[in-house]
């Protein structure tokens, strides 16, 4: 059983993962803030039932995806951004036109529901097929006809964006 | 376009964040702060039930044991072994809700948990109202009897004259029934408006699975 500073040491190696879930299911930074306290309270309760089965990443991310997925947001009258609106801007060489697809895709993954949104963090994760089946307690063959969907679903929908 | 071409590029604005990064005292002091989770929610209401429960219980005890009126020491003491078996399915639950808080499932093995818990609060919840409602009126009858029984000026007027006491006992009976189904419409729309939406929403998720 981890200590509290060694839980503690442990998410703040990994508080990028659980910025990642929080950025995927929240649109604006105090809901984000509410979800990322969610999750370090979460995964605090539930630290005893991971044994190093597997890496804690892998255990942090299911804690962080089920708490997302069932959270609710307090203050449901505040209008949410859109997921556009909060598209985080990283200064880098990206061309303009990979830029508008990133948004357009970006903007397709906010339209998921929140399943479909835990399968493609996973997925862009390079999680196997095997791992993400362990983590949403599907078997990899359902993983794969999902991704396969989601891949053409998410395709289409850029595409449209992209468009305009 | 698609995903697998902007895999790495759109991993890295996942990733980018305007929050700032959390400092090793704002987590120590995130371990703290109260949860705000549907489930923990479920817990302080089951926690605050045992207490009441457990409050009504001495209380109860303590009217039947002093009351000088038969029919006041019975209906008291009935409620206060009604308390009993409360307790115990609410220990149950609680029981239940740590089992799961403390556990880390796999996606859909938490929310089929998690649906199933709520359900049966739910269901818990209202069974125990609606089996309180038989209860309370037949002892309301009772306690009425007995209080005519023991004042005679009023229970001889309706004694006497045989429209008046039908028309007692219909409106009584009229009283119950309206009480009684006022009282399952609304128990069942507060259920659902606490907890029915969310139920839905998992089943709904649950069905994507």
């Amino acid at each position: 059983m981890a200590s509290k500073q060694e839980f503690i040491q442990l998410i703040n190696t990994h508080q990028r993962l659980i910025y990642k879930v929080c950025n995927l299911y929240m649109n604006n930074s105090a809901d984000k803030d509410d979800l990322f306290q969610e999750v370090c309270l979460q995964a605090w309760k539930a630290i005893e039932s991971f044994k190093g089965e597997s890496q804690f990443s892998t255990w942090l991310y299911r804690v962080a995806l089920n708490t997302a997925i069932t959270f609710i947001r307090k203050d449901k009258r505040k209008a949410p951004q859109t997921f556009v609106e909060q598209f985080p801007e990283i200064a880098d060489d990206t061309s303009k036109e990979k830029e508008e697809q990133l948004i357009a895709m970006y903007k397709a993954i906010g339209n998921l529901n929140k399943i479909d949104k835990a399968l493609v963090m996973l997925y862009l994760e390079d999680y196997s097929y095997i791992e993400i089946g362990k983590i949403m307690g599907i078997t990899p063959n359902n993983v794969a006809v999902k991704m396969n969907r989601l891949k053409l679903k998410l395709k289409e929908e850029t595409e449209k964006h992209y468009q305009f | 376009m698609n995903l697998d071409e902007l895999k790495i590029l759109l991993n890295q604005k996942l990733e980018a964040t305007e929050s700032a990064v959390k400092s090793v005292a704002q987590l120590q002091q995130m371990l703290h702060a109260k949860s705000s989770s549907i489930i923990h929610k479920i817990k302080r209401s089951v926690l605050f039930e045992i207490a009441f429960t457990v409050l009504f219980f001495i209380g109860f005890s303590a009217i039947y044991f002093v009351s000088k009126q038969r029919g006041i020491a019975i209906y008291f003491g009935t409620f206060a072994i009604l308390c009993i078996p409360f307790a115990f399915i609410l220990i149950y639950l609680l029981k239940r809700i740590n089992i799961y808080l403390n556990s880390s499932l796999d996606v859909k093995t938490n929310l089929t948990k998690l649906y199933n818990l709520i359900d049966d609060f739910c269901k818990k919840y209202f069974q125990f109202t609606m089996a309180i409602i038989p209860i309370a009126f037949i002892f309301s009858i009772y306690l009425g009897t007995d209080f005519f029984a023991e004042n005679n000026s009023y229970s001889t007027s309706i004694q006497k004259n045989t429209t008046s006491k039908n028309v007692f006992y219909g409106f009584l009976i009229g009283y119950i029934i309206a009480v009684g189904f006022g009282i399952y419409k609304f128990t069942k729309w507060y259920i659902k408006k606490l907890y029915g939406n969310y139920l839905q929403e998992i089943k709904i998720m649950l069905d994507d699975l």
